[in-house]
């Protein structure tokens, strides 16, 4: 047996090449460990076992004949349900996509095939990005690796729970209002959301189309950098795609920034504690430490909120039963697509779609969207400005542990969009937010965000290797 | 006795004929293709796709904005139109809502009376088309073919300017003609290419100089210019009998949408009660805005010449019969051909004159024997060069050639396929001796000169056509018969 | 910040949802406790202009050329029910 704990894609490669296992050997060691683990976290929705282990060998046939392989290849790596592959099913962690099949791959996973890196399978996740626990998963709840009583976190909470719990090398995520970085935070993974437009989101099911990034999930910081790399650039098929003219030369960080209004009482004490020992940790290693007052963050929930849904409820209508996904029996239209619709939706979902439709109807829509697009245009002036002093900013993940799966009182819906506060900022401006392990507090854990300006990418990885 | 004024807006979507379709590369051509054939992840509505404009869909929406002197707007974005039916797979249309790409402009026609009205329009905007509904197929099912789904339309809208059927279906053809000459649309209504909706209703001037208005209809979906036309009068009629019966007028809360029955020739009321649809129109966050700057419209205005209804001007100007110069307007390929050949003539006027007689006269008599097989918008279908038939009208107007002549080599050259360089060989290269053709002919039917002198006019036409005989018709009959008299006379 | 439950009805109607009587209540409640929660979005100024596009791009356009998708037939299968190369669905209630 392979020891696969927290194996690194360099490391894979090297013992490829070096003949210390085969791929086959090795893709067979990480479904052992599906085989043992999956029933109980309930991480994937649709495994890819055949198709991959014909990969494997393939690369294996590549190796014996000592043709140079990729750095990627033979690497396996999950995939968010919501994201198009042409293996494995495409159902977006909804009963509406039950059995869906994609007849194309998502641009960001062709690029990840064409270097040779094997899917294994598809991860379960929040019905279309709505929710940040995965209780809104139609296929089950992921479980927290570090506890079977707490969720792993969502939207993309089986793709870090992948990670970590070693079914797999990295995990392609997606990341709207913080659906990478909290659930890499109740993971103890690393959890990359890159600037909007950066990666293509050809192929991701959309969910608040300006809002949506599609980022990497692995067990180590270096991992991120060649996975980010190999995913990056603009995609014809992608028109919001941006060109990456930044300086690379240019990434050293001096100053560290700190808002002011993130630290208040909602925030978890333990954690809290955490975070400014962080701090201290730099100081003392000669970063200046600066707080910054940014006031228009207090909108930045509202504003999130109301652009993302009705983003979706618009990027939701085309399931209606017609095309694909399942159809209710009924024999007039109108009955089909209410039915459909009533099977297919959660609870969550059809309460987003409702907000959403409500936010853009006539004679709202300058009340709901077009402020909450005000408010957007405000706090991105506020960033803006705030990047002219600082290199990056320090955050929280989340202002709370992992949530426990049966609460003995029930969150409050409007509490759990509450505990977004520190991963919605850089969604509505499109900055790049990276997730690293912070700690743990009573054997869960807990992370750290890096906000980069846009396009800073290799500012933030860099500075989490310290 | 009431005054009734009709009031008539009309909504125009006109296909344009790019290769691939608006917002992926499907091929844009779908008449004859099987069903769900021309289809992509991106216009059947897949889960997970982004939509890309087509840069000639935006070069096309401009120039027909220039050619119906809109102004361009120089910032334009695109909208979802939000609203539920199988044939919109993504449950909304992408279309342009508050920023379209072409505001204003208006379109000139000529009516009955050879007056020109303007009819002046709001916007024209660029939208993607929705697939094909079949409801006849089954009773228990519709049957969905996705091909037309994402094929670029422009909308055209109209202000409420045109005051009667036959107005709307001349303003109707001048798009038609005008979207043809810029070529972004074969406009062909048999295809599909060209679609009305219209907004009707009717000013009311009563006795006792009292203004109303009876509430305002759409017809929508009329696909022919004989629909377009029998809808119009249709409710017309319908709203002013509506009127007397109920003296019902406009409010804001009372627009109907009605379907317009062809089979039984009548407009009926929608089934399902039309709530003021809420498109919740939002814009695309998908895509980007376009900006044009003085460069691309310069550009583009160089390229759109002379508009058909400026042809149909200058051809009835220049003699030319109204029927003959509307077939001429409506067949590009004639015009650009009559226009190639009057450019060439330049300023002779009595080149120009004998060219457009035979042009109105003998070459559309031959245009007319054309069979119906070969299309008249095909230009192999001229059969004369512009240069052989200008060199013909030369030789005719240096008379060096008969036009009887000049109508059979017309003929050969149409017919057979000749060159005007072989048949010049026939003409003969001397010039003809009339005195010695004529004397040789009298000398051989002296009986017959006897019988003119005895009063006998009849042998004087047989004697012009021996002469024109001897002359194998090369000699001009009018100069045969002046010599022949002057001779005879003698 | 009162959410009229009519209002609700009929925007499950526009869209297409089903909602019992025990879920138009719960939702009902939850968009009143959002719109309550958004209402301190109308401190912000109007003068300001919206953010709508994000990315920054202008004019991203594609050439005008053909390419034929090469899995059509995934699409087909996709559709729960098809004849003679048509997606069927139930009737249209008026034509």
């Amino acid at each position: 047996m392979i020891n696969i704990e927290k194996l690194k894609i360099t490391n894979i490669h090297n013992s490829l090449i070096n003949k210390e296992y085969t791929c086959t050997e090795l893709i067979q060691s990480y479904f052992d460990k599906i085989q043992k683990t999956n029933k109980t976290y309930n991480v994937f929705s649709s495994l890819c076992e055949q198709e991959a282990l014909e990969k494997a060998k393939n690369v294996d046939e590549k190796i014996d004949r000592n043709e140079k392989i990729d750095l990627l290849e033979g690497a396996p790596f999950s995939v968010k349900d919501s994201i198009c592959t042409i293996d494995g099913y495409t159902q977006a962690g909804s009963n509406i996509l039950k059995g869906f099949k994609s007849s194309f791959n998502a641009t960001v996973i062709e690029k990840l095939l064409n270097k040779g890196a094997i899917l294994i399978g598809k991860t379960n996740c929040d019905s279309f990005g709505h929710g940040s626990s995965t209780k809104n998963c139609d296929y089950g709840i992921v479980k927290n690796p570090y506890s079977l009583d707490y969720v792993a976190g969502g939207s993309s909470g089986g793709a870090a729970a992948s990670v970590a719990l070693d079914m797999c090398t990295f995990a392609i995520g997606e990341d709207t209002g913080g659906s990478i970085r909290q659930p890499a935070s109740f993971c103890n993974v690393y959890g990359l959301k890159p600037s909007y437009g950066r990666n293509s989101r050809y192929g991701a099911i959309s969910y608040g189309s300006s809002l949506d990034t599609i980022g990497p999930i692995a067990n180590n910081v270096e991992d991120i950098k060649i996975i980010e790399y190999a995913i990056k650039g603009v995609d014809e098929k992608d028109v919001t795609t941006i060109y990456d003219d930044k300086n690379k030369t240019d990434i050293n960080v001096k100053t560290i920034g700190i808002i002011k209004e993130f630290i208040n009482d909602g925030l978890d004490k333990n954690i809290k504690d955490l975070f400014y020992n962080r701090l201290e940790e730099y100081e003392n290693k000669g970063f200046i430490i600066k707080e910054i007052s940014m006031p228009s963050v207090k909108y930045a929930i509202a504003s999130y909120y109301l652009i993302a849904c009705s983003e979706t409820s618009s990027n939701l209508s085309r399931f209606d039963g017609v095309k694909y996904g399942i159809r209710s029996n009924d024999t007039k239209l109108e009955d089909m697509y209410r039915n459909t619709r009533e099977i297919g939706f959660s609870f969550e979902t059809k309460k987003r779609i409702i907000l959403g439709t409500y936010s853009l109807s006539a004679g709202y829509a300058d009340k709901y969207y077009k402020k909450a697009c005000i408010a957007r245009n405000l706090i991105k002036t506020e960033i803006d400005n705030i990047f002219n002093n600082v290199d990056v900013i320090l955050a929280p993940t989340c202002p709370t542990l992992p949530f426990e799966i049966n609460p003995t009182v029930a969150l409050d819906p409007m509490t759990e969009y509450l505990a977004d506060i520190y991963t919605v900022m850089p969604s509505l401006t499109g900055i790049c937010s990276l997730n690293i392990p912070l700690g743990f507090i009573n054997n869960l854990p807990t992370g750290m965000q890096i906000i980069g300006n846009r396009l800073e990418e290799d500012k933030i990885i860099e500075f989490a290797k310290i | 006795m009431n005054k009734y004024t009709p009031i008539i807006g009309l909504e125009t979507h006109v296909q344009l004929d790019t290769k691939s379709k608006l917002f992926c590369s499907c091929n844009n051509e779908s008449f004859d293709a099987a069903p769900n054939t021309n289809i992509c992840p991106i216009c059947s509505g897949q889960p997970g796709t982004l939509p890309v404009i087509n840069k000639t869909a935006i070069l096309y929406t401009v120039k027909a904005g220039i050619a119906m002197h809109c102004d361009i707007n120089k910032y334009s974005k695109w909208d979802r139109k939000s609203y539920f039916y199988p044939d919109l797979p993504k449950g909304y249309q992408i279309s342009q809502y508050d920023k379209p790409l072409c505001i204003g402009g208006y379109i000139d026609i000529l009516l009955d009376n050879k007056e020109e009205k303007r009819i002046r329009l709001n916007r024209i905007h660029l939208e993607e088309d929705a697939g094909k509904s079949i409801h006849d197929r089954s009773i228990e099912y519709t049957y969905l073919d996705y091909n037309r789904c994402g094929t670029p339309l422009i909308e055209i809208v109209s202000e409420p300017d045109l005051c009667s059927a036959s107005e709307a279906d001349k303003y109707g053809k001048e798009i038609r003609r005008i979207v043809r000459y810029l070529g972004i649309s074969r406009a062909d209504m048999e295809k599909g290419h060209m679609r009305f909706d219209i907004n009707v209703n009717v000013k009311i001037e009563t006795d006792n100089n009292e203004t109303k208005y009876t509430p305002i209809v759409e017809v929508k979906n009329l696909n022919s210019f004989k629909a377009l036309i029998k809808a119009i009068e249709f409710e017309i009629n319908r709203q002013i009998e509506d009127f007397e019966k109920t003296g019902i007028t406009k409010s804001e809360k009372n627009k109907t949408t009605r379907l317009w029955n062809d089979n039984k020739g009548i407009t009926s009321q929608m089934r399902t009660k039309e709530e003021a649809a809420d498109y919740r129109y939002f814009p695309d966050p998908d895509l980007v805005p376009i900006i044009l700057d003085d460069d691309y419209i310069n550009n583009v205005k160089k390229d759109i010449s002379e508009l058909p209804i400026d042809k149909l001007k200058k051809y009835l100007s220049l003699g030319l019969e109204n029927n003959i110069s509307n077939y001429i307007v409506d067949n590009k390929n004639l015009a650009d051909y009559l226009d190639s050949c009057l450019l060439k003539i330049g300023d002779n006027k009595e080149m120009q004159k004998e060219f457009l007689n035979w042009f109105g006269r003998d070459f559309f008599q031959l245009l007319n024997q054309v069979s119906s097989n070969d299309k008249i918008e095909d230009s192999s279908v001229i059969k004369i060069t512009e240069d052989d038939f200008i060199e013909l009208i030369t030789l005719i107007v240096n008379k060096k050639i008969t036009r009887n002549l000049a109508k059979e080599f017309l003929i050969d050259m149409w017919d057979n396929d000749k060159k005007l360089i072989e048949l010049k060989q026939q003409i003969p290269q001397e010039s003809l001796d009339i005195d010695q053709i004529i004397n040789n002919v009298l000398e051989n039917n002296q009986n017959m000169i006897d019988q003119y002198k005895n009063g006998n006019m009849k042998v004087f036409n047989v004697l012009i056509g021996l002469v024109m005989k001897e002359s194998k018709g090369l000699i001009n009959p009018k100069d045969i018969t002046n010599k022949l008299k002057e001779i005879l006379e003698k | 910040m009162f959410v009229d439950k009519e209002k609700i009805k009929y925007i499950a109607k526009l869209s297409k949802i089903k909602l019992s009587n025990k879920e138009l209540d719960q939702i009902s409640k939850q968009v009143e406790q959002i719109l309550e929660y958004v209402d301190q979005l109308n401190e912000i100024n109007d003068d300001i202009e919206p953010l709508e596009n994000i990315s920054g791009n202008y004019n991203r356009l594609r050439d005008d050329v053909i390419i034929d998708f090469n899995n059509k037939e995934q699409i087909l299968k996709n559709a729960p029910k098809t004849k003679d190369g048509f997606i069927l669905v139930p009737k249209v209630l008026d034509n």
